[in-house]
């Protein structure tokens, strides 16, 4: 780990300006589970870390009158998942932060942090490969080893965003705010993640300075998100491990027709990845199986996996599948899947 | 001197009367007629309450005055010549104490290369070789040291240190290894000429068979990844060494030390009180051994080198791959007429990739041939990993005779029961009946056909344990009583993790009529001077038990002597039980520290030292394993729902930490079944996956139902009839897994681990990669 400055600012503002400032290379910190990580495998090398757990305003959980759930960017996993409201409400969200890393992690790690974390694709969080995404030409896995890499939006990098969060907040439609030394920004979360092919050094749209602040859920009532959610994580072991593929689904039922839907997936792809194909062939249905394989197909069309991942495709056509009959109450009907 | 002694064998309910040769000085055998007391009961870990509490002194929590920290700098390249090192830079850093560079080709060559046992071995692998400069071998190989006064200051320095290297050609991949323009790893080329086995004749064999199938398996390099990573603190005094080891062998470790630094041995102690597990991968001092005491006379100062995670995945050891094309004939009845195995993988740039010990063991099949080579690649090397070459080669045995069973319509179960090998106190049978009864055996059905079955699809499939009855001398042990009525138990030995010391405490207290927890053990420790070997092949308690047992006794003589005026008896009627020293009549008794006070000397020892094993005597220890799985055939996922495991160890010591015993080996199979592969990038030469991130290793959530069933199987080679169970509980795990799925799938798994991508090629949803 190399040597760095340490900062504890007391506001936003304050540490946003010490983070805009591009003399020198900063990062700011929350949980640091991710970043520690980071640091001591020699991935960043900063000059600064700034402190934002002394900014004690940014750690809350809480719901609006009108139902609108506001997390605090350093509100904990922890937190998230332990939550009666949310887990009765978002419980899409409640699942994804309980499947996060271990009892331990989820006590540390925070909302802001699971959103921003980088890579867990073991080219780049190695020292000694110089990958695409750490300024260097190549990106290993189109040479190496791809069993854990993006099948879907890769190109010219093929990591896949590691958040369980995102997916399931995508889901419910969340906006993240973000502060910069400018003012503030409110964008769809959705619209927070970037492919590769579009920013290559980070996998948000955030520039220096710029720092969570919250994540706003929409009412569990409001039109767009439906009240019932849920998110599927398929990992090579249940103890502490990655989403090899996740799916994030949100569905407004009506009798038994489905009025709208999120359809989101993680593990698969460089971002967070929401299937509208998949949305539109559900919408307006009653979800039975053959729906749920055409939904799964049309969320699937389009992968391109590499060499190693093409058990991928299979695997989150399963877990979209089973979303959606779980959600509509089919789950106990034969199917393929 | 010698003399015969009649000894009942077998497992319980079965014995018979068999004689034996044993020395004079030998105390009654405990054999199936023994009646005890402490001995076979569940004795808690005497330790138990110190490791969970942290009070526990491992390797790490040592900490001397004016300690400095090691941190070695390792190769970034796989293969790549050192041309210099300039550490000028990194020796003037504040705070650097020792800076040592290894750029001599023979640098570490006074450490030769050792066995499992720490015995030096001739690889021949430089010869025809006599460079003036140091060719690495692998990424993460040792290239330099330094010993500051913090952990960090340590890292900065290595960082300091400038090497220029002239990279080679690396191979780290084994089938490209195995060509004939491949770069070389040894001056003698990747492939070393194989090892050829044959009894009977196996052609011959495949003639009488009515069936011959024929398949080929692969097995994944594994990492030990022990929870306490390889470290050692050491200090100098004057000419005199002593070293705080994390080492399954502390007398190996020692004389690799005096062997090093050419000093006697006596002038080096070593010192492993507390030991977070070794799997094999700690025979011996090794690099990291020696490094830590290197730096500390550099130094002038103790020095404490710990590695991380990621240096204990490169450098360290591994178990081998494998590639196993194995051929087995039958006749139409399920009898055995040939195996042939053909085998290869990779250690790295060391050997030990052998497999056919399941294959000429386990069954009786008149016809074997084998035929086994290791293929040298630039990565990490080999070490011993619990059950050296079986979890492989039973893998494939198991998975080819289950193969035979399914394409003869017969039970599996009654396939390998026809090829019973039969033995003297062997108790197999009852372990097949006792863990096929447990696990429901008679469910299982023929292989599901493929086809829409249901998602969710269970298998059941089982798999035979063997080891080998590998202790004997030398081992020695004393025990002492004090006259204020205190025991002592003292041997040299390491306890691995296993129980040792608890076991020590056990025979001990059996012998004088106490409970274990009065007994203090002192162990971990060559200043004992009670020798021990090492803790692998597992030998441990059938090596030192015996003595432990023998010395007990002595010291029991002695005690009852003292008592004997008193008590109005001749010692020779006087027993220790139940903490008093009674007459046998029961009249007159005292406590045993009412015994000890009577002593004329402040303490009473007795040392003792192993006798050779009874000829005749102490087959293998034996074991079966049934498992039954659910396979999601829409994801892959394989979940063990529950592994039965019955297994023998001779006379069973301690049942509580022999079921320890058995629960880690299944835990530690299906890891390996189902999870765990190191792997390499081919076109860098490094290892992707050295943290426990990415190197899978089962959790809480991975473990299943496990029941482990203890046999006692009495046959006693020793005074206490003790055999090996640390490996064997290893050995069938990943085959009865890779055998349960096949039933579920009706497709026969040919490739370990068995991860979702598998499952699902197949299933014919994806292509195999």
């Amino acid at each position: 780990m190399n040597r760095f400055a340490f900062a504890e600012p007391s506001s936003v503002q304050a540490a946003s300006e010490l983070l805009a400032d591009t003399t020198r290379r900063a990062l700011p910190m929350a949980g640091g589970v991710d970043l520690l990580g980071e640091l001591k495998d020699r991935i960043v090398e900063p000059d600064l870390l700034v402190n934002l757990k002394t900014i004690r305003e940014l750690d809350y959980v809480r719901f609006d009158s009108d139902g609108t759930l506001r997390l605090g960017a350093l509100a904990t996993l922890a937190a998230v998942a332990g939550h009666d409201r949310i887990r009765r409400e978002f419980p899409a969200l409640a699942q994804a932060a309980a499947s996060v890393g271990s009892p331990e992690i989820r006590n540390v790690g925070t909302v802001g942090g699971n959103l921003c974390q980088r890579p867990r694709c073991f080219y780049y969080r190695s020292s000694l490969h110089r990958c695409l995404k750490k300024g260097g030409d190549v990106c290993f896995t189109t040479l190496g080893n791809s069993r854990y890499h993006a099948i879907l939006g890769g190109g010219p990098s093929f990591i896949v965003h590691p958040s369980d969060l995102a997916p399931a907040l995508i889901a419910c439609d969340a906006r993240v705010l973000i502060a910069a030394p400018s003012g503030k920004k409110d964008v769809p979360l959705e619209k927070f993640y970037v492919l590769p092919s579009v920013r290559l050094d980070h996998e948000t749209i955030l520039k220096p300075g710029e720092i969570v602040t919250e994540v706003v859920v929409p009412s569990a009532s409001s039109a767009t998100a439906g009240a019932r959610g849920l998110f599927l994580k398929f990992r090579e072991k249940e103890s502490f491990d990655f989403a090899l593929a996740s799916v994030a689904a949100s569905l407004k039922i009506e009798g038994d027709v489905c009025r709208s839907a999120r359809v989101v997936l993680g593990g698969v792809a460089p971002v967070p990845w929401r299937s509208e194909e998949a949305e539109r062939v559900v919408t307006g249905k009653s979800i039975d199986v053959p729906i749920a394989v055409l939904a799964a197909d049309a969320a699937l069309k389009d992968a391109s996996p590499l060499p190693h991942n093409g058990y991928k495709v299979p695997l989150a056509k399963a877990l979209v599948q089973r979303a959606l009959l779980s959600l509509s109450g089919r789950d106990g009907e034969p199917g393929p899947a | 001197m010698t003399e015969s002694r009649k000894v009942r064998i077998g497992p319980e309910g079965r014995t018979e009367e068999v004689t034996v040769l044993v020395p004079e000085s030998e105390p009654p055998i405990w054999d199936a007629g023994a009646r005890l007391n402490v001995v076979g009961r569940a004795t808690p870990r005497l330790d138990g309450v110190a490791k969970v509490t942290g009070q526990a002194r491992y390797t790490c929590d040592v900490s001397l005055p004016g300690m400095l920290y090691g941190r070695i700098l390792r190769s970034p390249h796989p293969h790549a010549r050192i041309l210099s090192i300039d550490a000028s830079r990194a020796a003037k850093l504040a705070g650097v104490k020792a800076v040592v560079t290894f750029e001599a080709p023979d640098f570490f060559a006074a450490l030769g290369e050792t066995d499992e046992a720490g015995n030096p071995v001739d690889s021949g692998k430089t010869r025809g070789e006599a460079p003036k400069t140091r060719r690495v071998l692998f990424a993460g190989e040792e290239v330099a040291a330094v010993a500051a006064t913090t952990q960090e200051i340590a890292e900065d320095a290595l960082d300091l240190i400038a090497v220029r290297y002239e990279t080679l050609p690396h191979v780290v991949d084994l089938e490209e290894a195995r060509k004939p323009d491949a770069p070389k790893v040894h001056a003698g080329g990747n492939l070393p000429p194989p090892t050829v086995r044959e009894k009977g004749n196996v052609e011959e064999g495949f003639q009488q068979a009515d069936v011959v199938i024929e398949g080929t398996y692969t097995t994944p390099v594994a990492l030990h990844n022990a929870l306490e990573t390889h470290g050692a603190v050491a200090r100098w005094e004057g000419g005199r060494l002593t070293v705080w080891a994390s080492t399954q062998g502390v007398f190996g470790f020692r004389d690799d030390l005096a062997k090093f630094f050419k000093i006697p041995a006596a002038n080096v102690r070593v010192i492993s009180e507390y030991l977070g597990g070794g799997f094999g991968a700690k025979f011996g001092a090794g690099v990291m051994g020696v490094v830590p005491a290197i730096l500390a006379r550099k130094a002038q100062a103790p020095v404490k080198l710990m590695l991380d995670r990621q240096e204990e995945n490169l450098a360290t050891g591994n178990r081998p791959s494998s590639v196993q094309w194995i051929k087995i004939g039958a006749m139409r009845d399920g009898t055995l007429t040939a195996f042939h195995l053909r085998s290869y993988g990779t250690g790295g740039i060391a050997g030990g990739a052998g497999v056919s010990g399941p294959v000429r063991m386990i069954y009786a099949c008149p016809n074997v041939k084998t035929e086994e080579q290791d293929v040298m690649t630039h990565a990490g090397f080999a070490m011993p990993f619990r059950a050296p070459g079986f979890p492989q080669g039973s893998f494939a045995l198991e998975s080819a005779l289950d193969e035979v069973s399914d394409r003869l319509g017969l039970d599996p179960l009654e396939v390998r029961k026809k090829n019973y090998r039969d033995q003297p106190a062997k108790a197999l049978l009852v372990e097949y009946d006792l863990a096929a009864k447990e696990i429901g055996w008679s469910r299982r059905r023929a292989p599901a056909q493929a086809g829409p079955a249901g998602t969710v699809r269970r298998g059941l499939g089982m798999g035979t344990a063997v080891w080998g009855m590998y202790g004997g001398p030398p081992a020695d042990a004393t025990v002492r009583i004090h006259s204020d009525g205190k025991v002592e138990c003292i041997c040299g030995t390491q306890d691995i993790g296993t129980g040792t010391r608890t076991a020590m405490a056990v025979v001990t207290a059996e012998v004088l009529g106490l409970k274990p927890d009065q007994i203090r053990v002192v162990l971990g420790d060559t200043a004992t001077g009670m020798y021990s070997p090492a803790s692998g092949g597992s030998v441990t308690l059938t090596s030192i038990l015996p003595a432990v047992r023998s010395a007990a006794e002595g010291a029991r003589e002695k005690l009852l002597k003292a008592a004997a005026p008193a008590l109005g008896a001749k010692p020779q009627d006087l027993d220790s039980k139940g903490g008093r020293i009674a007459s046998r009549d029961g009249r007159a008794s005292v406590t045993f520290a009412q015994a000890a006070s009577r002593l004329k000397s402040a303490v009473i020892s007795a040392q003792a030292s192993r006798a050779d094993n009874y000829a005749g005597r102490g087959g293998e220890s034996w074991g079966a394993q049934f498992a039954e799985v659910e396979v999601d055939t829409a994801t892959g996922r394989v979940r063990v729902v529950k592994i039965a495991a019955a297994h023998d160890a001779g006379r069973t010591i301690n049942r509580l930490t022999s079921e320890s015993q058995v629960t880690g080996g299944v835990i530690m199979g299906l890891s390996y079944a189902l999870l765990e592969q190191r792997i390499m990038d081919a076109n860098t030469g490094h290892v992707m996956n050295a943290n426990l991130e990415d190197y899978k290793i089962a959790g809480t959530m991975e473990v299943p139902e496990i029941v482990p069933i203890l046999v006692d199987a009495y046959d006693p080679a020793n005074n206490v009839g003790v055999k090996g169970l640390g490996e064997p509980p290893v050995v069938p795990t990943a085959a009865a897994i890779a055998n349960a799925v096949s039933n579920a799938l009706g497709a026969r798994v040919r490739d370990l681990p068995i991860t979702p991508d598998r499952v699902l090629a197949l299933l014919g949803k994806v292509k195999a990669t």
